[in-house]
């Protein structure tokens, strides 16, 4: 007979638990109540008892995998306990079977006539040889499957012959068949990259984003810094880049739009006393959003030198856990990349992310007393990305105008 | 009522075990060879209190990129068999470890890893600290910092390892991981927030009565 493992349930209100680790191979005999499996739910590890003595037929779920409670994750063969008994003695174990499923509905039809019908509804053929087990393992064919197939084995056993060539008569050529198969690779996925699926969904399915766009003239900006970038360097031993001049001007903006600066709570809005701001940095294979404290409190070239040890330390995986904790709002610069625009996710519990876009020089229409002009101007454009729970498009809209002004009316003299 | 189990029942005696400081391996073998003895029905279930010397510890799923490079080098570290990721153990810090047969109270890991987390709020609050949980994150609170940390494991509703309490540990050797794989919260102890130094004993012996409470009265021979 074969006898279901089912995802045990470790307590109310788990719903779920992580496989972690057969301790049995499938073909393995197992005792009752010997510790086979070993599954993970909240904090806990957990080691579970074979629910059945008998030999281990199948495996289906992956250490890895999360699986629902109630869900079976694999079988047990009782009917092979003693091995090959079955076959020696010369009665199959289907026949076995079927003696007793024939009686157990008599017995137990009072009771509850659900449960022996179910079992009628499917005779097993309980028998499989080790090889065409490993077969069925390999190309994830189920007990289910693997008893329709017709066996031209003794008894009508399914040979090795009969279930390659069921595999390939219904278009899942066995491994050794496929190259193509065999060349996919999985690989689990790093604790980062976990993290990082796991944030942008919960954002998304948080937040109602919305985004609007401005475009900037930074030629005054760029021309600012191809000028000072020598002497930068020289005293700071560090590259002047833009992005202090950005987060100076979000900072600027927040203070007259604070709202921008807060998160959302249940129903409650917190209003943030300082303006962290969370840049975003990317890593290979992911990203990190450390914060710069208290950016209200410091002045232009606090910032300059706070923004490059910041990255310098992301890059180099020094950050301490602290400095990723804590950012009232963030700023993504994929122009680093060159690209012209895009719409960042916000970075929880945030209400709003500034993307900024690459720095490009293009053609702009120059209005003066003299008449219009067109001149080349270092242009860049701005994506606000903002929550509308709670900001509405007229105060986004505000808000990026904001920014504008602050970036193209800039006082450069004063800025060291 | 009858038991189906075929083990004789048990007293809801709970010993309580103090090996005051005691080297993680040491305890860590102690504690295996409790489980077996409680699996055998030998011993009665038991609270070891204890306390280590600095180390790191990773459960199974734990990912070692959560040790950062900048680690002391002289401290170990253990891959254990509990759940959860990395965490620190180290003087000024109350581990508990709970071998208890849940079987004798509820068969819920839910609400084993909960228990335990009020245990440590009801002794906090003893102390004038007010901590919580947090939603999905298991563990003890206190505003956005953790104070507690659990980790478990469970072999036939037998349970061993438990909860750290951070009474005055040095908190700097949190800086060189991630504890709990959880990047965005702190870590805290309770003569941070009290700003004072704490009695361990007293602390000891609070939550030793909060453990009593909360497992005598969820005995099943209690009911």
């Amino acid at each position: 007979m074969l006898v279901d493992i089912i995802m045990p349930k470790m307590g109310e209100s788990i719903t779920e638990g992580t496989i972690i680790e057969w301790r049995k191979n499938v073909g393995d005999t197992v005792d009752k109540d010997e510790i086979f499996l070993e599954i993970g739910t909240d904090k806990v590890d957990s080691e579970i008892p074979s629910p059945a003595a008998g030999v281990l037929v199948e495996i289906l779920a992956k250490p890895n995998d999360v699986i629902d409670v109630g869900k079976v994750i694999g079988r047990i063969n009782t009917d092979v306990s003693a091995k090959s008994d079955a076959i020696i003695t010369g009665v199959t174990a289907s026949e076995k079977e079927n003696i007793q499923e024939i009686k157990t509905p008599k017995v137990d039809i009072k009771k509850d006539p659900i449960v022996p019908k179910k079992k009628l509804d499917k005779p097993k053929r309980s028998f499989f040889t080790p090889v065409v087990m490993k077969i069925a393992n390999e190309n994830n064919i189920t007990m289910n499957e693997l008893e329709s197939i017709k066996g031209s084995g003794r008894s009508g056993r399914v040979t090795k012959k009969d279930i390659l060539f069921y595999l390939k008569s219904h278009g899942r050529p066995s491994e050794e068949l496929n190259e193509i198969k065999m060349s996919d690779k999985v690989v689990e996925m790093e604790y980062m990259r976990k993290r990082i699926a796991d944030r942008m969904r919960t954002s998304l399915d948080t937040a109602a984003h919305v985004y609007v766009m401005t475009e900037v003239d930074m030629t005054d900006i760029v021309n600012y810094v191809v000028e000072n970038e020598n002497s930068f360097f020289d005293k700071e031993s560090f590259k002047l880049t833009y992005t202090p001049f950005i987060v100076n001007a979000v900072v600027k903006a927040i203070n007259q739009f604070p709202l921008m600066n807060s998160s959302i709570e249940g129903n409650e809005i917190i209003h943030k006393k300082n303006i962290n701001i969370g840049l975003a940095v990317s890593l290979d294979g992911g990203l990190m959003v450390p914060v710069i404290e208290n950016c209200e409190e410091v002045n232009f070239l606090g910032l300059c030198r706070r923004v490059n040890d910041l990255s310098v330390r992301a890059r180099s995986k020094k950050l301490q856990p602290d400095e990723l904790q804590g950012s009232t709002f963030s700023i993504s610069n994929f122009g680093v990349f060159n690209v012209t625009m895009g719409t960042p996710i916000i970075n929880q519990p945030n209400v709003g992310i500034l993307g900024v876009g690459a720095i490009k020089k293009q053609p702009v229409v120059i209005e003066s007393d003299l008449g219009d002009t067109i001149g080349i101007r270092s242009q860049m454009i701005l994506s606000l990305g903002f929550d509308h729970r709670l900001i509405d498009g007229a105060e986004g809209s505000k808000f990026i105008e904001k920014i504008r002004l602050e970036i193209e009316n800039m006082e450069l003299m004063d800025l060291f | 009522m009858i038991n189906a189990r075929n083990t004789t029942s048990r007293s809801k005696k709970i010993e309580i075990l103090d090996l005051g400081m005691q080297a993680y391996k040491k305890s860590w073998n102690f504690q295996k060879s409790l489980l077996k003895k409680r699996s055998n029905n030998e011993i009665n279930d038991t609270l070891i209190f204890v306390e280590h010397e600095p180390v790191y510890t990773l459960g199974k799923n734990a990912n070692e990129n959560h040790i950062l490079q900048n680690y002391p080098e002289d401290i170990k570290t253990f891959h254990i068999e509990r759940g959860g990721d990395v965490t620190y153990h180290g003087p000024g810090q109350l581990v508990g470890y709970p071998i208890i047969d849940l079987r004798d109270y509820k068969k819920s890991i839910s609400w084993y890893m909960r228990t335990l987390e009020q245990i440590i709020i009801d002794t906090l609050s003893e102390f004038n600290i007010q901590s919580d949980r947090k939603n999905g994150l298991t563990g003890v609170w206190y505003k956005n910092e953790k104070i507690a940390a659990l980790g478990v494991r469970v072999s036939k509703w037998i349970t061993m390892h438990g909860f750290s309490l951070n009474i005055n540990p040095d908190l700097n050797y949190y800086k060189s991981i991630i504890p709990c794989g959880i990047f965005e919260y702190g870590v805290t102890s309770m003569s941070k927030i009290l700003n004072e130094d704490i009695d361990k004993e007293s602390v000891k012996s609070t939550l030793k009565i909060k453990f009593l409470d909360q497992f005598k009265n969820n005995h099943l021979a209690s009911k």
